[in-house]
This record gives structure tokens, C-alpha cells and sequence, in this order.
């Protein structure tokens, strides 16, 4: 699984943040914009999908894509 | 991993319908005061599973909060697996809100929501309702923390946790579940494998194969429960496979050593079982999803198919 986080769309409403129950994402002040931090941890629940209020962030399914960097 | 969540948990309930007929699991949806809360009380939502608004409650009255408990109809599931299965959705709560009268009994129109439930209810919706929808903490033992902080959260109260308490019990709902899955295939095994089955007697067989079985699923089960988040690794089959290193040869030394060749299938069939059991346990963890899972489910299929040829060749060489 991989997550696309469109910046350019990001209105930084923070919602990302708000509702990752693992941390995936953090808050740059300057650019008042979320940022990727943890993306490796995330759990596919979609919550940050569903809630961006930009429609910046994709959820997409890859079953190969980052193989063992996500098991390990 | 939603669709395997939702199905564990309507097995557990089923499970436990059938133990205790007559009890039910689904609370009636509806608002429920907490305490004597004024038309400011904060509004709290949640499911309608029994074991949450059962701890919900406890844990309002615990911290002494005042509020609304706004019960939402998700079919008696709990809050993470419902959102996920869509059972737990902005519709359903608008649907309860209107058919519990909220607007009536408070003056504002703040909903806290159940950070995991985000999951499934998108926060735009009631908004456009004219609901103002926050997602709370995690932990509804946290909610205290969260009201007198401003309804702010920080990452303590944010992110999942698994700490020991909650390993011991996902370890024994997954030890009763992975219990009723492997038994009966071990015995079904057992039984095909001797074609005069039950004809042979009983301490032949099921004493040493089925009852052995039982006795490992709890053992290694409870062990690698406890150990989870200490053991390297992220994922459940590796993690399974590590901690049997030392765990396997030994318990197949004590119990199949009569020869050579008992020793090797023992440890053959004990690391199936260790992964097995850990690569599902992961199905029981707050901090695993489906994507995750299934890759650990190929590592496991693979594997397995390695251990099964080995236990069918090892006889043939002798
Ligand atoms: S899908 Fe869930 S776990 Fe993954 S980044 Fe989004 S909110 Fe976080
Ligand atoms: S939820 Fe979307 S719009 Fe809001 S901060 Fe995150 S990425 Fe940006």
C-alpha cells in the first residue's frame, strides 16, 4: 500500500493528523501544510482519505510495492 | 482486514450468543445522559456493541464526566470494525441524531466522535448537517484529558497503543478462535490419515496429536502475547518465527524423541503452528492492516508449503 499526499491540493485543515491512528503524518507550520512522516506505518484504514478536506490524499493498494521495508 | 475483523467479532458473538442464549450483545441505540447533563454537556458518540458502551460508561462514571452518550446503530459492532465495514458511517449518525431528538436536549452542536471511527464517517458530511464533528481520542480514558485540554489532542492519546493488558486479552480471543479453526482441522487430519480412525485406540492419536495442540496453541499463544511488542520485527510471521528459534527444538525435544526422524517432523510441524498462530494473531492487533497482512499471509503460505514437503519427504529418505 501506498500513500500519495498531493501538496498542492493540501489546504491544512489537519484533519490527517487528527484522525491517523499511527502517526503517519506531521504538521509543517511554514508551509501550513501536512507532511509524510511515517508512511510505512500505516494500517490502511482510510480515515485520512475519507476526512481530507483538500482531497490531497490517496490510499492506493500495491501488495509488492515496499515488500519487506514494511514487514521489517 | 475489516471484512476478517468484522468476521472474528461476529463469530466471538456468536460464539458467545450460543454459550449465553437469551443475551444480548446489541445495546438499543439511543441518547443516554451521563450523570445529569445540562443543554451544554459535551456529546459523545458511539457503537452499539454490548463491551463497548459497557466500558465507555464505566469509564465516563470513572472520571466523572458529564455529557450525552449519543448510541449509534452499528449493528453490535465495535467502533474499529465497524467504521471499517461501513456500518459505522456519517449517515448512521445523522439517522440517530434525528431519531433520538439531539437538537432538543442540548443548546449547541458540538459531536465528539471516536478517533477510530474516522474510518468510516467523514466528518464533511455532518458538517453540512450543521453538525460541528471533532474526532476524540483513541481511548475513551483519555476523553477527561482531551474535554479539559479544549478538545486538543497530542500524540500520547492520538495513537493506537497495545500495552500488556489489552495483548493478554486480544491473545485470548485469538487463542479461542484460532483453537476452534486448527482443532478440528488437526483432527480431521488425524482421522484421514488413519483410515480405521477411531478404531485405534484413542491415546494413540488424539492424546499426543489434538490434545498436544491444545495445550500449544495456549501455551505458545500466551507467550508470544506477552512478548509481542519486545519480540524485533514488525511483522506476525517473522516475529512468530524468531521467538521459536529456541522454543521449537526444545519442545520437540521433550515430546517427540523417540527417533531421529519424530524429532525433525516435530520441529517441522511446531514452527507451522508458531506461525501460523502469530501470523493471525496479527488480525488481533490494533497496529496491523490488511495490506500488512496479507504479505505476511504469503510469507506464511510459502513457508508452509516448504514444512509440508519436508514432513512428507523426511519418512521417504528414512
Ligand atoms: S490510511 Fe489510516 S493509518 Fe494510513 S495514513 Fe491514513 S489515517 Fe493513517
Ligand atoms: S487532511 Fe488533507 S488538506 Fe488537511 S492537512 Fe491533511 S493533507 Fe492537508
Amino acid at each position: 500500500m501506498v500513500i500519495h499526499l498531493n501538496e498542492k491540493l493540501c489546504v491544512g485543515c489537519q484533519l490527517c493528523l487528527e484522525v491517523c491512528p499511527t502517526g503517519c503524518f506531521e504538521f509543517d507550520e511554514q508551509a501550513k501544510k501536512a507532511r509524510l512522516i511515517l508512511p510505512l506505518s500505516c494500517l490502511d484504514c482510510k480515515a485520512c482519505e475519507l476526512n481530507c478536506e483538500g482531497n490531497a490524499i490517496k490510499i492506493e493498494k500495491s501488495l509488492f510495492q515496499n515488500f519487506f521495508a514494511q514487514l521489517i | 482486514m475489516e471484512l476478517l475483523n468484522t468476521l472474528k467479532e461476529l463469530i466471538s458473538i456468536s460464539i458467545a450468543g450460543l454459550a449465553f442464549p437469551g443475551f444480548n450483545f446489541h445495546v438499543k441505540p439511543g441518547l443516554y445522559p451521563i450523570g445529569n447533563p445540562s443543554k451544554e454537556a459535551p456529546i459523545l458518540i458511539t457503537s452499539n456493541y454490548f463491551v463497548t458502551y459497557k466500558r465507555v460508561t464505566a469509564s465516563l462514571k470513572k472520571q466523572a464526566i458529564i455529557a450525552w452518550l449519543l448510541v449509534v446503530d452499528t449493528k453490535g459492532v465495535n467502533v474499529w470494525c465497524s467504521a471499517a465495514g461501513r456500518n459505522f458511517t456519517a449517515e448512521k449518525v445523522i439517522s440517530q441524531i434525528t431519531k433520538s431528538n439531539l437538537s432538543k436536549s442540548v443548546s449547541h452542536s458540538r459531536l465528539i466522535l471516536p478517533q477510530l471511527s474516522a474510518a468510516g464517517i467523514d466528518h464533511m458530511k455532518l458538517k453540512q448537517e450543521g453538525w460541528d464533528a471533532k474526532f476524540g481520542p483513541i481511548d475513551i480514558n483519555d476523553i477527561g484529558e482531551y474535554l479539559s485540554n479544549n478538545c486538543k489532542k497530542n500524540p500520547a492519546i492520538s495513537q493506537v497503543r497495545f500495552p500488556v493488558q489489552k495483548r493478554i486479552e486480544n491473545t485470548i480471543s485469538h487463542n479461542v478462535f484460532i483453537t476452534l479453526i486448527l482443532l478440528p482441522l488437526v483432527l480431521l487430519i488425524n482421522i484421514l490419515a488413519n483410515p480405521i480412525g477411531f478404531l485405534r485406540p484413542w491415546s494413540e492419536w488424539l492424546l499426543p496429536n489434538v490434545l498436544f495442540l491444545f495445550v500449544y496453541i495456549w501455551v505458545f499463544g500466551l507467550l508470544y502475547g506477552i512478548t509481542y511488542s519486545r519480540i524485533p520485527f514488525r511483522s506476525g510471521f517473522l516475529k512468530g518465527l524468531l521467538i521459536s528459534i529456541p522454543f521449537v527444538p526444545l519442545c520437540s525435544f521433550i515430546f517427540f524423541n523417540e527417533t531421529t526422524l519424530d524429532f525433525i517432523l516435530g520441529i517441522g510441524t511446531l514452527f507451522l503452528y508458531s506461525t501460523v498462530i502469530s501470523t493471525d494473531f496479527d488480525g488481533f492487533t490494533p497496529i496491523v492492516g490488511m495490506d500488512f497482512f496479507e504479505k505476511d499471509l504469503i510469507l506464511l503460505a510459502l513457508s508452509s508449503v516448504i514444512i509440508v514437503l519436508i514432513v512428507i519427504i523426511a519418512p521417504l529418505i528414512g
